[in-house]
């Protein structure tokens, strides 16, 4: 199947949203993100911080704020130079958990 | 590094007056587990309330419709004795000596246990999130409500 995007993120890790993770964890999950392409993509490439997942060693998990709430981007990594998207939603914060590993 | 703060306070959060019937998913290869009480296509925010669980609110009216579980089975389910009973459908035949024949069973059956993961998991979210029990009883409601 082919990748629904790739974009380059503050680092230069280059990280791909394949058309099954979309459709099929994204959209699936919460159909309304479908209007929010632009924001994922937007949230990879110009984060407002970037956080290391407590629970998962190998994901870092994208936030950029907007005037209400915040886009998350969950981003698993392939190696240093790549990564893929997990999922993606809306949220109010971070976890408590979750610690900046980047910030704009 | 400074924290980044949340931007809605829980206070601000209030649940729904009108029962709704709840819509509940799994999503295996994420391990998430979604009860929501509105349809799925209503636009929703996450408010994390510990590592595993995030309420699902309205962003207009701030109304709670939903929770989030993250890695459900191999944290959250572990971890809850009684949710783990209702969420192993082979037990749940077993202990109610049924075996399906069709595939109407399965969705009677499947109609059976939902109030069962649903009461699962409020008591569970209850008992694992302190800050969730000064909202217990609008909490009960909620749920009471919805699983009529």
């Amino acid at each position: 199947m082919p990748d629904k995007f790739t974009i380059a993120d503050p680092n230069g890790k280059v990280v791909t949203c394949s058309e099954e993770q979309w459709n099929d964890h994204i959209l699936a999950n919460r159909p309304w993100m479908s209007s929010y392409e632009k924001r994922v993509q937007k949230t990879i490439e110009d984060p407002t911080a970037i956080l290391q997942d407590a629970a998962h060693p190998d994901r870092n998990n994208y936030y950029r704020r907007y005037k209400s709430n915040y886009m998350k981007v969950v981003v698993e990594n392939d190696n240093t130079n790549s990564a893929k998207v997990i999922t993606a939603f809306v949220a109010n914060s971070p976890k408590s958990s979750e610690s900046i590993i980047w910030k704009k | 590094m400074e924290k980044i703060t949340g931007i809605v306070s829980i206070k601000d959060l209030k649940f729904p007056k009108k029962p709704r019937q709840p819509y509940l998913r799994y999503d295996r290869e994420l391990d998430v587990f979604f009860i929501l009480m509105v349809p799925p296509e209503i636009e929703t925010v996450a408010y994390y309330v510990d590592s595993h669980v995030a309420l699902l609110y309205i962003s207009k009216n701030k109304e709670i419709v939903g929770f989030q579980v993250e890695d459900f089975e191999r944290d959250f389910l572990p971890k809850h004795l009684s949710l783990q009973n209702a969420w192993k459908l082979s037990d749940v035949l077993q202990k109610d000596n049924q075996r399906p024949q069709n595939a109407g069973d399965i969705i009677f059956t499947i109609q059976e246990v939902k109030p069962r993961i649903v009461r699962g998991v409020q008591e569970a979210i209850k008992a694992t999130v302190p800050s969730f029990v000064q909202h217990s009883k609008k909490f009960d409601e909620a749920f009471s409500q919805c699983l009529v």
